[in-house]
């Protein structure tokens, strides 16, 4: 046994010698290797983080979104709608939801606007708006201070601001401004009677499938989204298959790939010598 | 004193020392990462809370284009923004691949769920 480390000793001695006569060059290896290393490792752990983040997040969100398209494009949803969807058995509760986006020219930045069920009505009372954390401090807000934006009739409204949603929470809220059912449809001159799109929550989700069909006759126009569809969009996109990470794996595999075919296509010169 | 220095007389000894050091660093990434996480946990909590509470259906991670701030509320013509040859100009657009629901199961979902289950 002895013998054997002395062995690995030595074969230690002799490659960090041989290393060491083209030090520079072996340096800069070590250095590119560390560098693609870190790079892949970061984006694994930053998407795998990620991925797990919104499985967690968005196993809450709502058991159906029923939208309503229009050549193929998402549009507004009449209230009549819910009438539609009836007493689907499995339904528990059917809410129309009023959602949009912002885009304010003076800062540049967009925010998406939305009304709060009305369960959670408290969280933005007529004339307040609860804003996400990266939105109040964009703009240097903090609670009660007031907020004035253009609405989409030209004239401008003004808020305060009574909520901040922590900084913990941005993952969902960054952008998010919430504001009360009646200040929405003034502010945007968002038609009556008329939704975003509606949310439905099931009581069994073994039902959501038939749930789904069902409602595909009921309302041919519109597209039922499924809770496991958003979870799967969410786990698709950070695959390691696709979009941006697929991008960075490329770009170091290639490196990778360039460096060992340099070190793999023989010795140099210099070093046939000295063997 | 004079063992320490014959411990790193030899190179092997020194570059032994080395990879210990790393590992031992390496095992102490495990030890921060479950730390990290159990800080995290109030936080993850309350996007929870906040996500049943108010409906939410995507993460906020890009705000620039409405088909990459809400992926999953995307039509599949939404990129195209006005004319169905128009090009798709939003850097963030280039960085997430159309969300797979988009392009299979959308597309015939209600045409599976006609068979019963």
């Amino acid at each position: 046994m002895r013998t054997w480390i002395e062995k690995q000793k030595y074969l230690i001695d002799f490659t960090l010698s041989s290393l060491a006569r083209r030090k520079v060059k072996n340096l800069g290896l070590l250095l590119i290797y560390t560098a693609i290393v870190f790079l892949l490792a970061s984006v694994m752990l930053f998407t795998h983080a990620l991925r797990r983040d919104a499985a967690q997040v968005l196993a809450h969100s709502p058991d159906v979104i029923v939208q309503r398209m229009v050549a193929g494009r998402h549009d507004l949803m009449p209230a009549s709608y819910l009438d539609k969807i009836g007493n689907l058995r499995g339904v528990q509760k059917k809410e129309g939801r009023l959602w949009g986006y912002y885009y304010d020219p003076l800062r540049k930045a967009n925010y998406t606007v939305m009304v709060p069920p009305a369960d959670a009505a408290t969280m933005a009372a007529p004339g307040s708006i609860a804003v996400g954390a990266a939105v109040a401090r964009g703009l240097g807000l903090t609670v009660n201070a007031q907020m004035f934006f253009q609405g989409y009739s030209g004239k401008p409204f003004s808020f305060t601001v009574t909520n901040i949603f922590p900084h913990e929470s941005q993952l969902v809220t960054a952008d998010l401004v919430l504001m009360s059912e009646p200040d929405f449809r003034t502010f945007f001159d968002y038609p009556a009677g008329q939704y975003t799109d509606i949310a439905l929550s099931v009581a069994n989700p073994l039902e959501l499938r038939n749930i789904a069909a069902k409602l595909a006759g009921r309302l041919p126009d519109s597209r039922t989204i499924l809770r496991e569809e958003m979870l799967r969009t969410y786990e698709s996109i950070f695959n390691w298959r696709e979009g941006i990470v697929l991008v960075l794996l490329s770009g170091a595999v290639l490196a990778f790939a360039i460096f060992a075919l340099e070190k793999a296509s023989g010795l140099s010169a210099d070093e046939k010598r000295c063997f | 004193m004079n063992l320490l220095k014959s411990m790193f007389a030899r190179n092997s000894h020194r570059a032994l020392a080395f990879l210990g050091l790393a590992g031992g660093l390496f095992l102490l990434t495990f030890a921060d990462a479950a730390w990290l996480r159990g800080q995290r946990v109030p936080g993850l909590v309350e996007e929870s809370e906040l996500a049943a509470r108010l409906e939410l259906t995507d993460l906020c991670l890009f705000t620039e284009a409405r088909y990459t701030r809400h992926l999953s509320q995307a039509d599949l013509h939404s990129a195209f923004q006005d004319h169905p040859v128009a090009s798709e100009h939003f850097p963030s657009g280039s960085l997430v691949a159309p969300p797979r629901a988009l392009t299979t199961d959308h597309a015939n979902l209600d045409r599976k769920t006609e068979i019963p289950d």
